[in-house]
């Protein structure tokens, strides 16, 4: 402050300089005392300073010494007034020596006043000490024993609970044993109940097998009726059967004739049967013989024929010779040329005879060859003739087979009937072994007549074969005598002619004899079929009887078989009798001992009753006893209660007592908060009483100064007075904006931080250190002192808060802006700027909001 | 500059318009209650569905917690005395308020009784569901849930969703049913 006071000075004092520089010699202390002066009363200086310019233009002697005379006369009277200074000075410095004297007087009173007052207070406060603690110590007394007395009232209040939740699971306790007595007595009133139904269900069941046994006995007598009825029906089955079976053993035995008559006439028929193939293979061999005979006749036609032709030929030939020999003979007559023209002739006529020799011969080469194709075709006939004869071998064989496999047919069916009767009736096995044996016979002659067959069949075969092999050698022989008979065909001609008539007659008795066969045969065949129709006709006959008999037999059987089965039914039933007997006894067992068992139960539910009353006396009993015990719980708790209500309304006194107290200490804070004011007024005072001696110092430095160097310091005291008021109040300007301590909530959460927010007591132990800073912490140094923790809390919640909102992004940081202006007392104006922002910013569109301009702008301006 | 904007933009406004767009809005949820009841640790078994070790929260934490289909933004604020002021800094657009409960303390049931009525009181929680976590139900000796319910005064409240759940939030019982009675609650028309 005293420096820039100083430059101040100086800076006056250059500019004065300077402005002195324009005059060409002035004296440093004219100037300062011209520039007091004009500082001091600038219109008179002023005036001067006109005229001395004025006086200073014109030059001249006379001008010079009035100027000297005037100068002298304003020395004199800046001297006189150097003087009424000077006893100015003296003046102000004796009122400024009464000022000082006041000031320590003043200052001797206030700390007077301080030590009296800090006395007063101290005593005051000793003794509201004092008496607080006698209060507190009374009513910590106080408080022990309601606390003892409220243990009391607890323990009393946990007995009481304890005890009420003993008399709750005693209760509990009754109950589920009155629960259980009450299953018990519903269990055996449900056995009692099932034993009832299963008495009345085995009495339902004994009556129902009485009916049973009853109707069973009914159904016996039936049965027994019915079996006599069937025995009867079996009797007369019986003797029926018997009849039958005689029946069977006539029809048998007429069978057994009939089978005798039938194999005899199938004797008779195979007998007629060998006849009939005899006198069929003597036909068939005649038959053979005729065609031969025939055959050779023709063939005996042919050779003779053929010679007459041949002998024709002959004689042509031997003509034509003659011919040629009486041409020769005349040729012979003839001459030369005439001869070659007749030996011409001739060798032309030889050469035509060679020429029909040729002819001739070429003709009887065919002849020979159509007579070898007649052989050749003989032959086949022959070998035809033979296969013929295998043919008719080979299909009496089948006859012999087809026969044999009837006799099997037949023979299986004996046996099949044989077998049959055999299972019907004994009886009529003999018979049939018989028949069998009968059966066995016929089957041997029949075997021994188809072996005899077979012998006949295969002499035929040689007999056939030596004929073959004899008409082969006939053949040969025919061959080689036909070669030889052709020279003897003239004379066998006549011969044969007459042989041939009598061969015709002969075959005109054969034929005769043929028919007569023929007729024979037919006779035969009749006969045959005639014994076949009646061997049908027994053979249906027998087969009826047959299954008359079968018939029989299976009724027999059946009627044996229900016999079988009505006795099985007889013994079943009773069977079933002797059980259901069995039952009844068992059921009446049952009886018995249900019987008894109902007793017996009747007798349990009885003592199970009487149990359940004298356990129910007994818990009513103790349910009375429990309920007398809740009783004098209930009392004992509104006794406990009532007690209870005294301490309360003791606790309620206390706390009146403690209100009481809390407006004391109101009082004491009061009275600490005048005594800080004071105290706070004392060091204001102190301090300005400090300001004012260190201005003081300055002024008087500086007037000394001042006067060292000129002889009227006067002006800079004043100068410096008047500016020693701004620094002062830079000085309180600190103390005048301190930080409030920050209340973190509204109004409304105030109440709850109370406490917190209570003046600190701390202040009458500051000691004068702390006064210095007073000024400008007073408000930190209140919220560090170690009673405020919530303070450094308060502040590691806003630094944790404002990191968050920091570092989240923004859809997630607006959910902290009102946490935040929250905790650092935005105003609502702040608060909605940073939503706006913050919408902006995550917003497309829109506009950014207002932020302010210049010194009140809240942003940094963007740098683009 | 331009280039932040745009980065901005798609770093917040773009993406929380899309998660808006096709995925389920996220409920906001608030775990409160006093210090030490077990909060940080209910929120931390919630998310990752382990116990993790907890120092006081001077500040809050903020998860989010898939349920279902549901996704939760839990926020857990400290529940220091000092700071519990603050609470109400973070009321606005919460669905459901879970509130947990020390159920071994019982010395300060009352306080706890006092901040949630007061809290209750809100007019920007009035259409908030409230679960009540009588937590530390492993401790022998711990108040029982019908204990809490009166002792919080439950029994009192009108014109809200509420329901009291006994939990362990070390043993991890007791928060499916919770989550799941919350979910099914959070979905039902109001």
């Amino acid at each position: 402050m005293f420096a820039k006071l100083k430059k101040r000075i100086q800076d006056e004092g250059g500019t004065v300089s300077d402005g002195e520089k324009s005059f060409s010699s002035p004296s440093s202390s004219h100037t300062t005392q011209r520039r007091n002066s004009g500082m001091s009363d600038t219109g008179q200086e002023s005036a001067n300073e006109e005229t001395s310019s004025m006086v200073t233009s014109p030059g001249g002697k006379n001008d010079v010494s009035d100027l000297l005379v005037k100068r002298t006369e304003q020395c004199r009277k800046l001297e006189t007034k150097i003087s009424e200074y000077a006893a100015v000075i003296k003046d102000k410095t004796k009122t400024i020596e009464k000022l000082e004297l006041h000031l320590e007087k003043q200052q001797d009173l206030s700390a007077k006043k301080c030590e009296e007052l800090n006395e007063e207070y101290q005593r005051s406060r000793v003794k509201l000490l004092e008496d607080h603690k006698a209060a507190l110590s009374l009513k910590e007394k106080e408080k022990e024993k309601l606390l003892e007395e409220l243990k009391k009232a607890e323990e009393f209040k946990n007995k009481y609970f304890k005890k009420e939740e003993e008399s709750d699971e005693l209760e509990g306790l009754t109950t589920q044993e009155m629960a259980k007595i009450k299953h018990m007595l519903l269990l055996a009133q449900e056995e009692l109940s099932k034993c009832r139904t299963e008495l009345a269900s085995s009495t339902e069941q004994l009556t129902a097998a009485n009916q049973k046994s009853q109707d069973m006995t009914n159904d016996l007598e039936t049965l027994q009726e019915k079996q006599s009825n069937i025995e009867k029906e079996s009797l007369r089955l019986k003797e029926e059967n018997e009849e039958l079976s005689r029946m069977v053993k006539g029809l048998t035995n007429e069978k057994s004739v009939f089978e005798k008559r039938l194999d005899e006439l199938n004797i008779e028929l195979t007998s007629k049967t060998n006849q009939l193939s005899k006198t069929c293979g003597d036909l068939t061999e005649l038959e053979n013989e005729y065609k031969t005979y025939q055959r050779n006749s023709d063939h005996l036609q042919n050779k003779s024929s053929k010679l007459i032709d041949e002998k024709d030929d002959h004689i042509k030939e031997l003509q034509d010779r003659i011919k040629m020999v009486e041409q020769r003979l005349h040729a012979q007559d003839l001459s030369g040329d005439d001869r070659l023209l007749a030996l011409e002739t001739e060798r032309d006529g030889l050469e035509l005879k060679l020429s029909e020799t040729r002819q001739q011969l070429t003709e009887i080469k065919s002849t020979w060859s159509d007579k070898i194709t007649h052989l050749e075709e003989q032959i086949s006939h022959l070998n035809a003739k033979i296969i013929e004869d295998n043919e008719e071998m080979i299909s009496k064989d089948k006859m012999a087979d087809s026969m044999r496999e009837n006799f099997h047919k037949q023979m299986e069916n004996l046996r099949g009937k044989l077998e049959d009767a055999e299972k019907r009736a004994l009886e009529n096995y003999e018979l049939v072994q018989q028949n069998e044996q009968i059966y066995e016979k016929q089957k041997d002659e029949k075997e021994a007549e188809l072996s005899k067959l077979r012998l006949q069949m295969v002499d035929m075969e040689t007999h056939l074969r030596g004929k073959i092999t004899s008409l082969e050698s006939q053949l040969l022989e025919v061959e080689t005598s036909s070669k030889t008979e052709i020279s003897e065909l003239k004379h066998k001609l006549n011969q044969l002619t007459e042989k041939e008539e009598i061969y015709l007659t002969n075959q005109l008795k054969a034929d005769e004899d043929l028919r007569s066969l023929e007729t024979d045969v037919t006779k035969l065949q009749k006969e045959i079929s005639e014994l076949t129709d009646e061997r049908s006709q027994l053979k249906q006959i027998v087969e009826e009887k047959t299954k008359k008999e079968q018939d029989l037999v299976q009724k027999c059987s059946t009627l044996e078989k229900e016999m079988i089965s009505l006795q099985d039914e007889i013994k079943s039933t009773e069977h079933i009798k002797q059980q259901t007997e069995i039952r009844l006894l068992d059921s009446d067992k049952d009886k018995g001992e249900l019987m008894l068992r109902n007793a017996e139960l009747s007798q349990q539910l009885e003592k199970q009753r009487q149990l359940t009353l004298e356990k129910q006396n007994e818990l009513a009993s103790e349910l009375d006893n429990k309920q007398t015990q809740v009783d004098d719980l209930n009392q004992h708790n509104l006794q406990l209660q009532q007690q209870i209500n005294k301490h309360e309304n003791k606790l309620e006194d206390l706390e009146s007592v403690r209100s009481q107290s809390a407006v004391d200490l109101g009082r004491a804070n009061d009275l600490e908060k005048v005594v800080t004011d004071l105290q706070d007024q004392l060091t204001d005072k102190n301090r300005a009483l400090k300001k004012q001696e260190q201005t003081l110092k300055d002024l008087r430095q500086t007037l000394q100064r001042e006067l060292k160097v000129q002889s009227l310091p006067n002006d800079d005291s004043d100068r410096s007075r008047g500016n020693s008021p701004l620094p002062v109040r830079k000085n309180n300007k600190p103390a005048q904006i301190e930080v409030k301590p920050m209340p973190p909530v509204s109004a409304s959460k105030s109440s709850n931080q109370q406490p917190s927010h209570m003046p600190p007591p701390s202040g009458i132990l500051m000691s004068q250190e702390d006064f210095d800073r007073v000024g400008a912490f007073a408000g930190y140094v209140k919220d560090k002192t170690p009673g405020f923790p919530e303070r450094e809390v308060n502040l590691q919640y806003l630094k944790h808060v404002v990191l968050k909102f920091m570092l989240s992004r923004e859809s997630e940081a607006i959910q902290l802006v009102k946490a935040i202006s929250v905790l650092l007392h935005f105003s609502t104006e702040e608060q909605r700027l940073v939503q706006q922002t913050l919408d902006w910013k995550m917003s497309w569109f829109g506009a950014k909001p207002a932020a302010g301009k210049g010194q009140l702008s809240k942003i940094i301006p963007p740098s683009y | 500059m331009f280039i932040s904007v745009t980065c901005s933009l798609f770093s917040g406004g773009f993406l929380s318009y899309f998660s808006g767009f096709f995925g389920n809005k996220e409920r906001r949820i608030l775990i409160l209650g006093l210090d030490g009841a077990g909060k940080t640790t209910i929120l931390y078994r919630l998310q990752v569905g382990e116990v993790v070790t907890t120092i006081p929260t001077i500040g809050f934490n903020v998860e989010t917690v898939a349920y279902k289909n549901l996704k939760f933004q839990v926020w857990d604020l400290g529940g220091q005395t000092s700071i519990r002021p603050y609470w109400r800094c973070y009321y606005s657009n919460t669905d459901a308020i879970i509130y947990v409960v020390d159920s071994m303390d019982r010395d300060r049931i009352g306080i706890s009784k006092q901040e949630l009525v007061s809290m209750l009181e809100e007019d920007e929680l009035k259409k908030a569901i409230l679960v009540v976590f009588a937590n530390k139900q492993d401790i022998e000796g711990a108040m029982t849930v019908s204990e809490v319910t009166s002792a919080l005064g439950l029994t009192a409240l009108k014109n809200r969703k509420y329901q009291i759940f006994k939990t362990s939030a070390i043993k991890g019982e007791g928060l499916d049913e919770a989550m799941e009675w919350l979910s099914n609650t959070v979905l039902q028309p109001k």
